[in-house]
């Protein structure tokens, strides 16, 4: 092995060192530090706004008129059921009468089967949704033949002109399904499947009420 | 102190030993460096492609104070459909202003015979109907059935009378196929 002398090992290191930019040579570069600081908090702003904007949309049919009196008509054997979203709560009607609170005894008309909290939810709304669910749940073993029927998904939900929107989507979902998801609603790409027995009644047709 | 192996260095030997202390350093310091630019590429893209999807979205919906969407457990996607936008203050179809509501009513003079008890409303009614005839026409250009596929897009705290009408209005004029648009995210 070669012997350096001290001169030669002083070539060597000078030589060898990596040569450093002057100030005025560094400026070609691009300084990419902060570039990343930005696309970093603008990734997070974007991924934080798309979690908190996530949209789904319930299909209905166009709306009719309620008739005046909101008596739900008996047609033949089918179940005809019908809730009335009233500031009282809510009126059910099923196979031409109207239902007790409990939804297991036939009551007079006009009757609020499904009454308002005595306090209001976070979102200050006093409808019972979750008993409405309930009691959906009890007319679709009550009526099991008639639910079984071709029209046993429908609903006819009316409501009175002054409730607020989202109380009548509250409701919709309310008799919808007894488990979220339970019901596949009709897409663009897939056809309806309402055959989960947590499934009730996803057909909502619309009205208003136009004497309460 | 010199020995046989110990012979003095040439200057190829400087020039070799120079080189080679030249490239270790050079290794050294690059990997002290972390190489940030297939970094930079991805987050570029992601982004991009992040944007891009949020601005074709159907339901790139600007909400405030005037128009929060009732929340839901449904779990339906939005299509791109017609939107029908029902603020407390205005409706608007494809962000253009239609009609001004007053207190999250539409003023009577807006309304057919300036009756209150009618459902239908006039300057919305007008546009559906041209919205219509331009959907029909497309329909038949594109060879794909037209089928009356609306997005309404409501204030949580409208009347329900005033959302009915819209319903109305623009089921009377071949629109009879609604998506209520609503946030994902209620509990049952």
């Amino acid at each position: 092995m070669a012997h350096f002398t001290a001169a030669q090992h002083a070539l060597i290191n000078r030589k060898s060192k990596p040569k450093e930019l002057g100030p005025d040579e560094t400026g070609g570069e691009l300084n990419i530090v902060p570039f990343l600081d930005i696309i970093v908090n603008v990734l997070i702003f974007v991924l934080a706004s798309i979690a908190t904007i996530f949209t789904a949309t319930i299909p209905v049919p166009a709306p009719g008129r309620s008739n005046t009196t909101g008596r739900p008509g008996a047609q033949g054997e089918s179940l005809n059921l019908t809730v009335q979203i009233l500031q009282e709560g809510y009126i059910i009607g099923a196979r031409g009468g109207f239902l007790a609170p409990g939804c297991r005894d036939v009551a007079g008309r006009g009757t609020i089967a499904v009454p308002n909290l005595a306090q209001a939810d976070a979102e200050g709304r006093r409808h019972d949704f979750a008993s409405l669910t309930r009691c959906m749940q009890s007319i679709r073993q009550q009526f099991a033949a008639e639910v079984a029927g071709e029209d046993g998904h429908n609903i006819n939900i009316s409501v009175n002109a002054t409730i607020p929107y989202g109380i009548l989507v509250g409701t919709i979902d309310a008799v919808r399904e007894s488990r979220p998801g339970a019901c596949r609603l009709p897409e663009e790409s897939r056809q309806a499947d309402y055959s989960n027995t947590d499934c009730m009644f996803p057909k909502a047709t619309l009205g208003v009420l136009q004497n309460r | 102190m010199s020995t046989a192996s110990q012979k003095k260095a040439t200057s190829l030997d400087v020039k070799r030993e120079t080189v080679r202390r030249a490239r270790k350093r050079k290794t050294e310091h690059l990997s002290e460096d972390l190489n940030v630019v297939p970094m930079m590429d991805m987050m570029v893209i992601i982004l991009v492609f992040l944007l891009s999807s949020l601005s074709s979205s159907s339901a790139n919906i600007p909400q405030g104070d005037d128009l929060r969407l009732p929340q839901s457990t449904v779990a339906t996607s939005p299509s791109n459909a017609l939107q029908v936008i029902v603020s407390r203050v205005s409706i608007s179809v494809n962000g253009r202003f239609i009609t001004a509501l007053r207190n999250g009513t539409v003023d009577p003079s807006q309304k057919r015979g300036q009756n209150n008890a009618d459902y239908t409303i006039i300057p919305l009614a007008d546009v559906m109907r041209d919205q219509f005839q331009a959907a029909q026409s497309v329909a038949q250009r594109s060879g794909r059935p037209f089928n009356g596929e609306i997005a309404i897009i409501a204030d949580r705290g409208l009347p329900s009378r005033t959302v009915y009408e819209v319903l109305y209005t623009c089921g009377q004029h071949g629109f009879a196929n609604f998506q209520l648009l609503v946030l994902k995210g209620r509990e049952a």
